[in-house]
């Protein structure tokens, strides 16, 4: 009876000190590398002024269009995925913040507002680590009530660490279906 | 008998065990096997409606290899967004799409869940190894606003449970 008890008692110890190791490693997952952290906040922030709400009016227009600027490098290049026509309203690739802020300053989001969200995001940074690129699905909803997913891209981002930020540096879609 | 004896049994133990097996259950049912996913779009209709819940079954294609028809969910960048399209071209095989009409090696597909067709013209198109051609059953809309093309086989999750 006795042997026992110190066997359970033991099985507990180990399983309590189990526990322990699997919250620390949930914990240091969690808090993962700092550069990671740094990219994965910078994608919110991307994708918070990206997203357009019901009724947004003119002065939301320009707090989202000043917090994408401080996002994007001064060269950044976007692919855009647009086949190349002449005078086409969305050029194949941008070149440069202005170009793309001038782009995402004329569009015209649907009525009911627009939600933007990056998902599955994968962080890779190179060895030097002044650069990195994620890969991710940008998910897009519209729509008043439960906002259903209208669109989903896959993306390639490149940021690059310029002046001790990171900024998004490139753009590029994936061809999930390639026709 | 104690207060909580309604709810943990007379052998809270056991009761434990049978909770944590069934979460387990769930757990490796949900995540690995049948993945749960609710449809957004119009592509596929009239299939499939805006908003209906439906299982990706990876299970389908652990015997068998995906055939033609079947519809599919295809992995984007990770498991939270995935497209769903019906397969119509094999690996290996020649399709093309003449005015809203999907021909497989030359032969006209004959594709009962397509209710609706515009005029859609695609150039021939030849699938590698390890490649299906897929597309929506909506075929009223543009082209150029439908996703349909190639995919690998390893972005095919699983086969739609129903």
């Amino acid at each position: 009876m006795i042997r026992l008890r110190r066997t359970s008692q033991r099985a507990y110890a180990a399983s309590a000190r189990l526990a322990l190791a699997g919250v620390l490693v949930t914990f240091a997952a969690a808090c993962g590398d700092s550069d990671e952290r740094a990219i994965k906040n910078q994608m919110s922030a991307i994708a918070e002024s990206l997203s357009v709400p019901e009724n947004d009016g003119e002065l939301g227009r320009i707090a989202r269009l000043a917090v994408l600027r401080n996002v994007l490098a001064p060269g950044i290049a976007v692919s855009t995925g647009a086949s190349p026509r002449p005078a086409a309203e969305v050029p194949p690739e941008l070149v440069g913040r202005d170009a793309v802020l001038a782009l995402v300053g004329r569009w015209v989001p649907p009525a009911g507002g627009v939600t933007i969200e990056f998902v599955d995001m994968q962080v890779t940074l190179d060895a030097t680590r002044a650069t990195a690129q994620v890969y991710c699905t940008a998910r897009i909803s519209s729509g008043p009530d439960e906002r259903p997913v209208v669109d989903a891209r896959e993306l390639t981002i490149g940021f690059s660490r310029i002046d001790g930020s990171w900024l998004i540096a490139s753009v590029r879609p994936e061809d999930t279906l390639v026709r | 008998m104690s207060l909580l004896t309604p709810i943990v049994g007379r052998n809270p133990r056991a009761t434990l065990l049978r909770i944590s097996f069934t979460i387990g259950l769930a757990v490796v049912v949900f995540g690995w096997i049948l993945v749960p996913l609710r449809l957004s779009g119009i592509s596929m209709l009239p299939t499939y409606e805006d908003g209906a819940l439906n299982f990706a079954n990876r299970a389908a294609y652990w015997t068998h290899e995906p055939v033609r028809g079947d519809v599919v969910a295809i992995r984007l960048a990770g498991p939270h967004a995935f497209y769903v399209k019906r397969i119509v071209g094999m690996p290996g095989e020649r399709v093309e799409i003449v005015t809203g009409t999907v021909t497989v090696n030359g032969e006209v597909l004959i594709e009962p869940t397509v209710l609706r067709r515009a005029a859609w013209n695609m150039a021939p198109v030849d699938l590698a190894p390890g490649e299906f051609f897929v597309v929506g059953d909506n075929r009223s809309m543009k082209i150029e606003n439908h996703d349909l093309g190639r995919v690998s086989r390893r972005r095919i999750v699983g086969k739609l449970l129903f």
